[in-house]
């Protein structure tokens, strides 16, 4: 994973649920990642299978991925090259699968306002940092433990790494 | 420093001598439950690429999402996930015959107080009902504990729910959990840890307290928790699994927030379509025509649940134009049910009775709505689709509710059809239950 990303911003709202994010009718039939970036927030956002471009950056509110605990939705916008998620809040179980596929997630109340959707943004992961036009915004550092997850690029190969396989 | 019960509990598992809420810890479940999609967990446990489980003896396996397999998909699932249970020596697996996870964990002393319990299943928070601390985790997750024997967790904030009163007649711990879903919302208790205490939560049942759990992570939580007392402790006497110590926060240890609610004032809730906190009094929409009533589900289908059915249904009739299908939540639960003539009169009035297990509370089978149909359902959750057809309508209510909406065939207010709870109570505790079936 890289410390520091560049890219621009997918701006949505709160409560944005698992089903908008990845759609509950391909849970049993799309099985391949590639192939679920492909799904990636198709009833939200139709442009963004399209136009994403590695290291951009989705900023939202309140209680990203709230709905099912289903882990496609992480990983689809992962494979899309999504470089992190800012929110307000993100639903538990979508925060620990964030974490486990390696998608960095930073919970801040403070840039919401600051970005508009397209506008450029960089985000500095070891000094905890949000920059874009309006200015710099911190974040606290992510705990290392959630770090090692990360940048082996998600649990199960930090798990082979930690077990030697 | 005073701490809450889950700082307690995770500092003690994960070998410090006090953790902080925010703090990351890694420990070893005492229990890890999984149920049909073990055969997905296991497909992922292969890819890390151990041949043999950490430890075989935390696992719990159930098949409850689906029971019996309703297609071949299911079935190969299930033929799976035996050969796996096989071939790794797993001894705690309760295949079909036994009824839904939560409740089989429950009856079969496997939830103790003080302990550390995950389950790739949301509803695990339903643990909490005996002082442990259980949380749902993802099905990677689950693969990972069965390769090392480690998960972690976030210490959450704790927030305190006091409980003080006693419910009117028609009112009960469904109605309750609903009204504080519709206060702090489906996001109010977001990464919380969920204490119910104060005199009323040490007067309610383990069946009550086991809804209260259910429910909470309706509100966000990422465990709920009543502190353990005596209706546990004999509750747990002769089956517990493990010796265990009991974990209670300290006096005077720091609370998120802390909400009062006094049960006297509550009246007849009921979640409408198609969030969980669209709850609104009974009163408020009472009248509308239900195609289907369905009793079962983790949340509210145990013997203190169905007595309140068929009490409400002895000597009536289901609607005509309605659908009533009850479902127990394990075996147990209908052995206990038949023993007390409560399927009988379930039966008498119109109504069906299904499979112990999850029925149509996920949609898999038996009791799928069709389109425009709208279903009054004791179970947890009501999104847009849930039940398996998301041109239908799902309303959640309580047990009582259920069984007065499924006679009059309109969602009705339980008053319309009075029970007594005195007398139900009674019979229950009078009544010689089943010992704990196993296979
Ligand atoms: S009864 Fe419903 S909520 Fe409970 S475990 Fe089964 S599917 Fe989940």
């Amino acid at each position: 994973m890289e410390k520091v990303i560049k890219g621009h911003v997918w701006k949505y709202g709160d409560d944005i649920n698992t089903d908008v994010i990845f759609p509950g009718k391909y849970t049993y039939t799309v099985n391949d990642p590639v192939e679920m970036g492909e799904k990636a927030l198709e009833d939200l956002d139709a442009d963004f299978v399209g136009k994403v471009k590695p290291g951009d950056v989705i900023i939202a509110g309140k209680n990203f991925g709230c709905g099912s605990s289903r882990e496609q939705a992480a990983v689809c916008i992962r494979v899309k090259g999504i470089g992190a998620v800012i929110a307000s809040s993100f639903s538990r179980i979508y925060f620990r699968n964030g974490v486990n596929v390696g998608l960095p997630l930073i919970t801040s109340c403070e840039v919401q306002n600051a970005f508009e959707h397209g506008d450029e943004i960089e985000i500095d992961f070891e000094k905890g940092e949000i920059r874009g036009k309006n200015g710099v915004f911190t974040f606290p550092p992510f705990n290392d433990f959630f770090f090692g997850i990360i940048k082996a690029g998600g649990l199960i190969p930090y798990t082979r790494k930690r077990l030697g396989i | 420093m005073p701490k809450t019960f889950s700082e307690k509990i995770l500092a003690k598992y994960s070998g410090k001598s006090e953790v902080v809420p925010g703090e990351i810890v890694e420990v070893t479940p005492d229990v890890a439950m999984s149920h049909d999609n073990t055969a997905a967990i296991s497909k992922t446990f292969a890819k890390i690429g151990v041949d043999k489980l950490f430890d075989p003896d935390i696992h719990v396996i159930v098949l409850d999402h689906c029971v019996p397999a309703a297609n071949a998909t299911f079935a190969q699932n299930h033929k799976d996930i035996r050969e796996f249970v096989k071939k790794q020596g797993i001894k705690n697996f309760y295949d079909i015959n036994n009824g839904i996870c939560h409740q089989v964990l429950a009856e079969n002393g496997h939830c103790l107080p003080g302990s550390v319990m995950t389950g790739s299943d949301s509803h695990t928070t339903t643990y909490g009902a005996f002082g442990a601390f259980a949380a749902g985790v993802t099905r990677s997750e689950t693969a990972v504990i069965m390769a090392t024997g480690k998960i972690w967790f976030r210490v959450p904030e704790t927030m305190r729910i006091q409980l003080t009163g006693q419910f009117n007649s028609g009112v009960y711990v469904k109605d309750l959990a609903l009204a504080i879903m519709g206060k702090i919302r489906a996001d109010g208790a977001l990464y919380r840890a969920v204490e119910f205490d104060g005199s009323a939560a040490h007067k309610f049942s383990v069946s009550e307290r086991l809804t209260l759990c259910n429910m909470a992570v309706e509100m966000g939580a990422k465990a709920g928790y009543v502190p353990p007392d005596e209706t546990i402790y004999d509750f747990l006497k002769g089956i517990a699994k493990r010796e265990y110590e009991p974990v209670f926060s300290d006096e005077g240890c720091e609370y998120i927030e802390t909400l009062d609610m006094n049960l006297g004032e509550l009246e007849p809730m009921i979640a409408c379509p198609h969030t969980v906190d669209n709850v609104k009094p009974v009163s408020e929409v009472s009248g509308e025509n239900v195609e289907q009533v369905f009793v079962g589900s983790c949340s509210n289908a145990r013997l203190d649940d169905l007595a309140i059915l068929a009490h409400v249904l002895r000597n009536r009739k289901i609607d005509s134009d309605t659908r009533l299908i009850v479902i127990p939540a394990s075996s147990r639960v209908m052995i206990d049910a038949m023993r007390l003539g409560y399927i009988d009169t379930v039966l008498s009035a119109g109504g069906t009775i299904a499979t112990p297990g999850c029925g149509p509370c996920m949609g898999n089978h038996m009791g799928v709505p069709a389109s425009g149909e709208k279903t009054l359902s004791t179970s947890n959750r009501n999104f847009k689709g849930r039940m398996g057809n998301p041109e239908s309508e799902v309303f959640l209510a309580s047990p009582h509710t259920a069984a007065v909406t499924a006679v009059t065939g309109k969602i009705s207010d339980p008053g319309e059809i009075p029970v007594d709870w005195e007398m139900i109570n009674e019979e229950l505790s009078n009544a010689v239950l089943s010992p704990v079936i196993t296979r």
